[in-house]
């Protein structure tokens, strides 16, 4: 059935057909129609054609004939069929098709459609083999491409015209819209233009982009540029302001250190005048992963990236003194006012929230789905190993009443256990000592499966939560950050929550994960050491597992007679519209059981000199009048009006139940004793030393008088409460920083 | 649509392409075990996929979808398999490729023809592989590869022509340097 064939072209011996219609040529031996037509590819009128040369000419014949028999000997030596799935693959695909037909619903793809596209366009990272034209098309509009998963949710943002706007740190950003993107664009005219005078260019200049409303100390951008002049670094931290007061935080741009890290960028708050703003609303945060971060960097003897030191989360990792509440609410509210140890004519406010502890044994039935990520990057002792470790010290803590499953992800995502209950410990062991890594990060498709699985097993009155375990390495994934936002906002509304635990050194992505714990009323914490794992997952396990509060929100109002102006330490990403604070719909941060928030205020009294607060522009007249020297009359009596006109400020309070839609309300006054620091409780003493070297590793501007010394010393009282040594810890990481070159 | 029909469009769309797609992966990764995650991240995507869209075309889509994944899983692989994604998308030559199951009882016209193949480029052993294998037409192969139709024919038939020339040759003269490759095909088993 072989014979001897022709030995291909040697010359010129027919068209070697670079397009499929021969047309009326003749036919040659070397036709791939000849070829096509041998292996039934062509469709009436071509066979037709081949089928009149072929009778004419018995050559062609016979080669079709040999390329039949070849393709008949190859078509069965190469099999069909490949291996199947495993039956963990094949499982997890069903029950996705079970638990949501039709998928997410229409693909749309990063939401765009709505807003984003008219100001601006993003560019996607694309796979290579996608060119730029179809990502651009599908992003305008154009049909969908039936692998649109190809493109990762990594984007830059892109001017008008589709080019890409260039800026010194390589943003990534995700959605964008309305004023943020007005503020993109800005910058990047600022940045084309940095180089010329204030004033000289033209197009967007002196245009409001956000309302004096929602931004009292900034109302445009060229304002916010007389502060700081426009290089480029400059203009980049105005924007960052920017979009903090706007509060847009999916717009957040990260700034990546050397290693590849990336951190959100949040300018701190300046000083707010209370005539401008009287009220101040911010999220509770109860995260502390920036803590074991940055002691992570500084015990390797890195300096800190200043993004990447969140003042809030130094405060919260400590456990202080603040009782727990007594009656029915889920936390109590303490508050102190001392002299500010690094500005004496101004003082320091305390807010200490104090949730309530759960006894071990009352605390709620667990419905737990690891997510691990396994993929490539997790190969390294302080990653997957110590994901391991943590999950073996949390199962000891579970009992018969607690369910755990595990879904890893790498390159694909599995079931590695369904779910178990913990009476089975061996079982859950073995599948945990069963991790390896391997593969790439799809870290969305593992999060899917994860919250379909907690469904599945949800309990009522329960705890049921994801908990992702992940150096946050997601920029191999299928979904656009928004789309994955969405899937965790929408699972969090049906009572499944995410916890995310950050592992490892060198990628890990800090804005990713807090982001991501964010949407999923969750929290986040950075695991460094099995003891960093013991303290979040066994010690404070109740607490990071079991929400006792959920939309946590503080609004302070400040009171004009006593204070000029005020700033907020820390919380940079967690402000609030003041507006927002009585909207329910609005989402904010939860309180686990025995968790603690703290939060402080540098207050500047009035008659004090004014520091670095902004001095006082026009003539706006005060709600209360301009004079609070001399308060009206009232017939309530001289003396409840002496006591209001003595306090410093109010702060209101609001949350509602784990599983409540409406919030409740708690006012606490708070009236300035004039206490010195010295006469400061020591949590007091300790969490303002703690602000105080949060703000130096930031380089903050009001940090310009803290030293290291001092902040040690401010730290000296508090170190006498001192359960798990971690404020012992804390004067350590002093001594590692102070030894940092400069 | 209704969750049962859903599943079982998937359940029947996964009996019956299930294999061929790890077949498919696994000669454009290499690894079976890389095969199957990407088979499996392909199935993921069409629960998310317009059924509507995709049905008429589920095979085209699925092969498609299959290649552009395990494009993507070398690209983000070791700098050797690397190479391979490149060949794949940047049509060069390949020679190195595996070219599926061999065993010592299989017949030597069988052994001679996945030779040839295996001599082929991977752009050129892809189209036959897609074509003789797994029946799809040269519309679907242009679609799956991002060739022109014309230029599937042309790479087929230059493809044809090598292997009709090599099963055209005495089995003496199969090349002696083609022995040690055996030892690392049969990934597709």
């Amino acid at each position: 059935m072989t014979r001897p064939a022709p030995t291909g072209p040697t010359g010129p011996t027919g068209p070697t057909g670079s397009t499929g219609s021969t047309g009326s040529r003749p036919l040659g031996p070397d036709d791939p129609q000849l070829t096509a037509y041998a292996l039934d590819a062509l469709d009436a009128p071509d066979r037709a054609r081949i089928e009149a040369a072929l009778a004419a000419d018995p050559a062609l014949r016979a080669i079709v004939d040999e390329t039949r028999a070849a393709a008949a000997t190859l078509s069965a030596a190469l099999p069909r069929d490949g291996a199947a799935l495993t039956a963990l693959q094949r499982q997890a695909i069903v029950l996705r098709s079970n638990a949501r037909p039709g998928g997410l619903g229409r693909w749309t793809p990063f939401g765009i459609g709505a807003t984003a596209a008219a100001v601006i366009l993003l560019a996607l990272d694309l796979r290579a083999h996608t060119t730029e034209k179809r990502a651009l098309g599908l992003i305008t509009g154009g049909t969908r491409p039936p692998d649109v998963g190809q493109f990762s949710p990594t984007m830059s943002p892109l001017a008008v015209d589709g080019s890409p706007v260039s800026t010194p740190y390589g943003p990534t950003v995700g959605r964008i819209d309305g004023a943020a993107a007005t503020v993109l664009e800005y910058r990047a005219f600022r940045l084309a233009t940095k180089d010329q005078a204030p004033g000289v260019g033209s197009a967007p200049e002196g245009r409001a982009v956000v309302s004096p409303r929602t931004t009292p100390a900034l109302q445009t951008v060229d304002e916010a540029l007389k502060v700081s002049p426009p290089g480029a670094r400059e203009v980049n931290e105005v924007v960052e302001r920017l979009l903090a007061l706007i509060g847009d935080r999916h717009a957040l741009v990260t700034e990546p250190n050397a290693d590849g890290e990336a951190y959100a960028v949040v300018e701190a708050s300046p000083f707010l005048r209370v005539a401008d703003a009287r009220l101040s609303t911010f999220s509770i945060d109860v995260d502390t992963a920036s803590y074991a971060n940055v002691r992570r960097m500084l015990t390797a003897g890195q300096r800190p990236p200043a993004a990447a030191v969140r003042v809030e989360e130094f405060l919260n990792y400590f456990p202080y003194e603040d009782p727990a509440p007594t009656g029915p609410d889920p936390f109590a509210v303490h508050l102190e006012v001392t002299e500010c140890p690094w500005d004496g004519a101004h003082r320091l406010v305390r807010v200490g929230i104090q949730g309530r502890p759960l006894e071990r044994k009352a605390r709620p039935p667990m419905n737990l789905v690891f997510l691990v990520d396994v993929s490539g990057s997790m190969n390294a002792p302080n990653k997957l190993p110590l994901v391991q470790a943590s999950l073996r010290m949390l199962l000891e803590e579970l009992n018969e009443r607690d369910s755990v499953a595990i879904v890893v992800y790498a390159g694909a995502s599995g079931l590695a256990l369904a779910p178990t209950w913990c009476e089975q410990k061996a079982v859950i062991q073995q599948a945990i000592d069963a991790l390896r890594p391997g593969g790439s990060t799809n870290g969305a498709a593992g999060i899917e499966l994860a919250y379909e699985i907690a469904t599945q097993r949800f309990v009522k009155d329960g705890v049921n939560r994801v908990v992702l375990a992940t150096d946050g390495d997601f920029n191999v994934g299928v979904t656009s950050q928004d789309a994955l936002h969405a899937l965790i906002r929408a699972k969090a509304k049906s009572g499944v929550f995410l916890t995310c635990l950050g592992y490892g050194m060198g990628n890990l992505k800090d804005a990713t994960l807090e982001r991501l714990a964010d949407q999923g009323n969750g929290n986040y914490g950075y695991i460094d050491s099995t003891r960093e794992a013991r303290k979040v997952l066994v010690d404070e396990a109740s607490g990071t597992l079991v929400t006792i509060a959920k939309d946590v929100k503080l609004q302070v109002e400040f009171n004009p007679a006593t204070v000029a102006s005020y700033r907020l330490i820390g919380y940079d990403n967690r402000r609030l519209a003041d507006r927002d604070f009585a909207d329910d719909t609005k989402d904010a941060g939860e309180v686990g059981a025995g968790h603690r928030v703290t939060a402080l205020y540098e207050v500047v009294p009035v008659g004090a000199p004014e520091g670095t607060a902004p001095a006082p522009t026009g003539e706006e007249p005060l709600r209360y009048g301009a004079r609070p020297a001399s308060p009206p009359v009232s017939p309530g009596g001289l003396i409840a009006i002496d006591l209001l006109a003595r306090e410093l400020l109010t702060v209101k309070v609001r949350w509602k139940e784990p599983a409540g839609a409406v919030s409740v309300k708690r006012e606490f006054p708070l009236v300035d004793g004039g206490a010195s620091y010295g006469k400061a409780s020591r949590d007091f003493q300790f969490a303002a030393s703690v602000a105080g070297f949060a703000m130096w590793l930031r380089g903050s501007p009001s940090a310009a008088r803290i030293t290291l010394d001092a902040v040690a010393a401010w730290a000296s009282e508090g170190l006498s409460f001192d359960p798990g040594g971690y404020r012992a810890e804390f004067v350590d990481l002093l001594a590692k920083a102070k030894s940092l070159p400069r | 649509m209704p969750a049962e029909d859903q599943t079982a469009w998937l359940t029947s769309a996964l009996d019956q392409f299930e294999r061929p797609l790890v077949a498919d992966a696994t000669h454009l990764v290499g690894d079976v075990h890389a095969a199957r995650d990407v088979v499996q991240d392909v199935f993921l995507r069409l629960l998310r996929a317009s059924r509507a869209d995709v049905d008429p075309i589920l095979a085209r889509w699925l092969f498609t979808v299959t290649r552009n994944r395990a494009v993507d899983h070398l690209r983000r692989g070791k700098v050797t398999a690397k190479s391979n994604a490149d060949a794949l998308d940047g049509h060069a030559a390949r020679a190195d490729a595996p070219t599926g199951p061999e065993t010592a009882a299989m017949r030597d016209d069988a052994r001679h023809a996945l030779e040839a193949l295996g001599r082929l480029s991977a752009g050129h052993q892809e189209v036959l592989r897609l074509r003789l294998s797994h029946g799809l037409s040269y519309a679907d192969i242009a679609q799956i590869t991002g060739l022109s139709v014309s230029h599937v024919g042309v790479r087929i038939h230059a493809g044809m022509r090598a292997l009709r020339a090599r099963l055209a040759e005495p089995a003496s003269q199969a090349p002696a340097t083609l022995a040690p490759r055996a030892a690392s095909h049969g990934a597709s088993r």
